[in-house]
């Protein structure tokens, strides 16, 4: 049976990694934007992401401006696979359960 | 540090917010305004000068094929695309047959004016034809871009 990720369970980051799950690559300023979160609180999120190997930072210039680019490593993306198998048990398991009250016979 | 397992609302939850995160990119992926009326502008200023300038057909054809592949492989990297106004890119296989669709959807917009021209015998055709290209691409590019995107996201 798969496993809940510790670290995914927070609906922040499950947000941030399933965000970078679809895309080779975000800005930093697209992610923010995304999940609506402030620069500082963006970047503490990643910070722990990073620190587990779930994301990647690469930090560039477009001109003179900095830029930060963000991916999922293959770490993170196998976290946040087992995370939602994990979830889709557990959803799961809630509807046959359901399922099986509702044919138990009456009395 | 003791972890609570979500209820099946809450997990059902999450996978549906998961869902709507892949959206979220393949919808900021769409190009900037900007980019549909510099291509539609080229395209026009193109067809122009090849029908004014006859004899400038050929450099122009190759200087405008080198542009455009040029901006292709720049879109692919990081810093080409945030050049390029474009802040994430989307992955797995739902692009590459949304780029095909996108193609053959110009083509044949494309082909449809280029032979409406040719049949009428319209003077100027290619100036004709680069106007009405170029409006294609500025007005009706995003429309087709964000039905592909939209498209992909749910595939």
């Amino acid at each position: 049976m798969a496993r809940l990720d510790q670290l995914l369970l927070d609906p922040t980051r499950l947000g941030i990694v399933s965000l970078l799950a679809a895309a080779d690559w975000a800005e930093f300023g697209f992610v923010r934007d995304s999940v609506g979160l402030s620069d500082s609180a963006l970047s503490k999120q990643v910070t722990t992401l990073a620190r587990s190997e779930y994301v990647e930072v690469r930090k560039g210039y477009v001109g003179k401006r900095p830029r930060t680019w963000l991916n999922l490593t293959e770490q993170g993306g196998a976290a946040l696979a087992e995370h939602m198998a994990a979830l889709q048990d557990i959803a799961e398991s809630a509807r046959v359960k359901g399922a099986g009250h509702q044919s138990e016979p009456a009395g | 540090m003791e972890m609570t397992e979500p209820t099946p609302e809450e997990a059902a939850r999450a996978l549906r917010e998961i869902g709507q995160r892949r959206q979220q990119v393949y919808r900021g992926s769409a190009s900037p305004r900007w980019m549909w009326i510099l291509a539609g502008v080229l395209v026009v200023a193109y067809c122009t000068v090849s029908d004014l300038f006859p004899s400038s057909a050929l450099w122009l054809s190759w200087s405008f094929t080198a542009l455009v592949l040029v901006m292709a492989v720049a879109g692919r990297t990081r810093l080409g695309s945030s050049l390029l106004g474009q802040r994430v890119r989307p992955t797995g296989a739902g692009p590459i047959k949304l780029r095909l669709l996108r193609v053959l959807v110009s083509l044949a917009v494309g082909v449809a004016c280029g032979l409406t021209i040719h049949l009428l015998h319209v003077p100027h055709g290619q100036i004709i034809y680069g106007v009405l290209f170029g409006a294609y691409i500025v007005l009706l590019g995003p429309q087709v871009q964000a039905w592909l995107l939209d498209r992909a996201a749910r595939s």
